[in-house]
């Protein structure tokens, strides 16, 4: 590593490292926070300038995950004292990500919490009595398909009228937390599925999908929206190559190379503080 | 993934979908068809659409598969409940009955508003007489009316305006649905 890292620089790589370096200093003078004013700053030039008609929404989200991020990164950054220089770089991404992850349920939580407030609230103030809409006698019908169904009382049509209401809204608010995920405007199938998948309460309804073509498309969302806290898939192509920067640098291609540029001059010129700040060789 | 899904008149659809099923339920009382086993989907669409912003749209087989859910959830907790009446040797299934299987069944967060919503039916229709010919009513109505909402609503004997008073996420309502 040593060797090659030496033999790199007598090459003549150094000297545009050096340029980088003061570029991301300008920056870095420029803007109090370090690593997380960055990216977006470089995400929302490249956006104008990119053809394709879906990738300049990653920008705009990935600027709203920045924008959330900083006031949750920053305490623990000065809480915490300055780890090792080689695992600092991946630590920092792993953070960035269980943060924005972890953020992301909290409002999905904070949004179901509500409606169900929202639930009791409408209930409580009901000045007169009203049904959903919704047929009573369908649902008399679909209760007495079942064989072991006698007699029903009057209230329970009506009472399952609202409990189908509340099941629908419930789902559908779920259904649609999984289509943001996903960064679309349209609920679909696969999202109905997802939900199913993932939430306890409605492990009855699994036999209901499983006979569906959808499944892997459905397969497909759920580990699309796992993967959309990285908002980069260069972030974790860099994350994953870090130790050997020359591979790195080799294998990028040329516009998530451009894109990743600054963060790596930043993590560089934090690992030469650090060796300057601690008075250690490494 | 981005998806872009092909923009319909979801109000004509919701609508024609609405009558279908209407004429599609003659009054014979035979056993339980295909178009009886879901609830109509022009209203599980415009219950869908209160939890959806109003930019956001919602694809058919989205609609087709929540109609599937709603009547799968209807038929869990009403097993449940009947089971619980047979071990107690009540035949008439009630509210009670179907509350707590929805308990049971881990839907707890759904006991309390409708705890107060069964409270106010009784206040309001507590008569088991009137209940019993609200119910003949509904019946009757239900396949000869042209709306499903209208018949429900005037089988309970209600009058007054007939709205969906839930205020959250900015609710969209079409007037020609109602």
């Amino acid at each position: 590593m040593e060797s090659k890292s030496a033999y790199g620089g007598a090459i003549g790589v150094w000297t545009p490292m050096r340029e980088s370096w003061g570029s991301a200093s300008a920056v870095t003078s420029a803007r109090p926070f370090v690593t997380n004013n960055v990216i977006p700053a470089i995400w929302s030039r490249i956006a104008p300038s990119l053809p394709p008609s879906p990738l300049p929404r990653r920008p705009r989200s990935a600027l709203a995950h920045c924008r959330a991020s900083p006031a949750s990164v920053s305490p623990s950054a000065r809480a915490s004292p300055t780890p090792p220089s080689p695992r600092s770089p991946p630590h920092q991404h792993q953070q960035h990500a269980i943060q924005q992850v972890q953020q992301l349920q909290q409002q999905q939580k904070e949004q179901l919490q509500a409606f169900w407030a929202d639930q009791m609230a409408e209930v409580e103030q009901m000045t007169e009595f009203k049904l959903p809409n919704l047929p009573l006698a369908r649902i008399k019908k679909i209760m007495k398909a079942d064989e072991d169904v006698k007699m029903i009382a009057g209230e329970a049509p009506a009472l399952f009228a609202k409990a189908c209401e509340m099941f629908i809204l419930d789902m559908t608010l779920r259904s649609w937390q999984h289509t943001e995920e996903g960064r679309r405007r349209t609920l679909q199938r696969s999202d109905v599925e997802a939900v199913i998948k993932k939430t306890d309460i409605f492990d009855f309804l699994v036999d209901i999908i499983t006979d569906d073509k959808m499944k892997d498309d459905g397969m497909g969302s759920q580990a699309a929206s796992m993967v959309s806290p990285y908002t980069s898939g260069g972030m974790g192509f860099s994350f994953d190559l870090y130790p050997n920067q020359h591979h790195l640098a080799y294998m990028w291609p040329p516009q998530e190379q451009q894109e990743q540029w600054p963060p790596q001059e930043q993590q560089e010129q934090k690992q030469k503080q650090d060796s300057d700040g601690g008075g250690q060789d490494e | 993934m981005m998806m872009m899904d092909l923009g319909f008149l979801e109000g004509g659809a919701g609508m024609a979908d609405a009558g279908h099923d209407e004429s599609g339920s003659p009054p014979r009382s035979g056993g339980v068809r295909e178009q009886d086993r879901f609830l109509p989907i022009a209203n599980i669409s415009r219950i869908m659409k209160k939890a959806v912003p109003a930019n956001g749209k919602i694809a058919k087989d989205a609609k087709e598969t929540l109609q599937e859910c709603v009547s799968e959830f209807i038929s869990f907790v009403t097993s449940e409940a009947s089971d619980k009446c047979q071990k107690e040797k009540r035949k008439t299934i009630n509210g009670e009955d179907l509350l707590f299987a929805m308990g049971t069944l881990g839907f707890e967060e759904y006991v309390d508003p409708l705890k107060i919503y069964l409270h106010k039916y009784r206040e309001v229709i507590g008569d088991s007489k009137l209940s019993s010919k609200a119910g003949d009513g509904s019946v009757k109505k239900d396949t000869i009316g042209p709306h499903s909402g209208a018949s429900s609503s005037s089988a309970q004997g209600m009058v007054g305006a007939y709205t969906q008073g839930m205020g959250y996420m900015q609710p969209q309502y079409h007037n020609g649905d109602t």
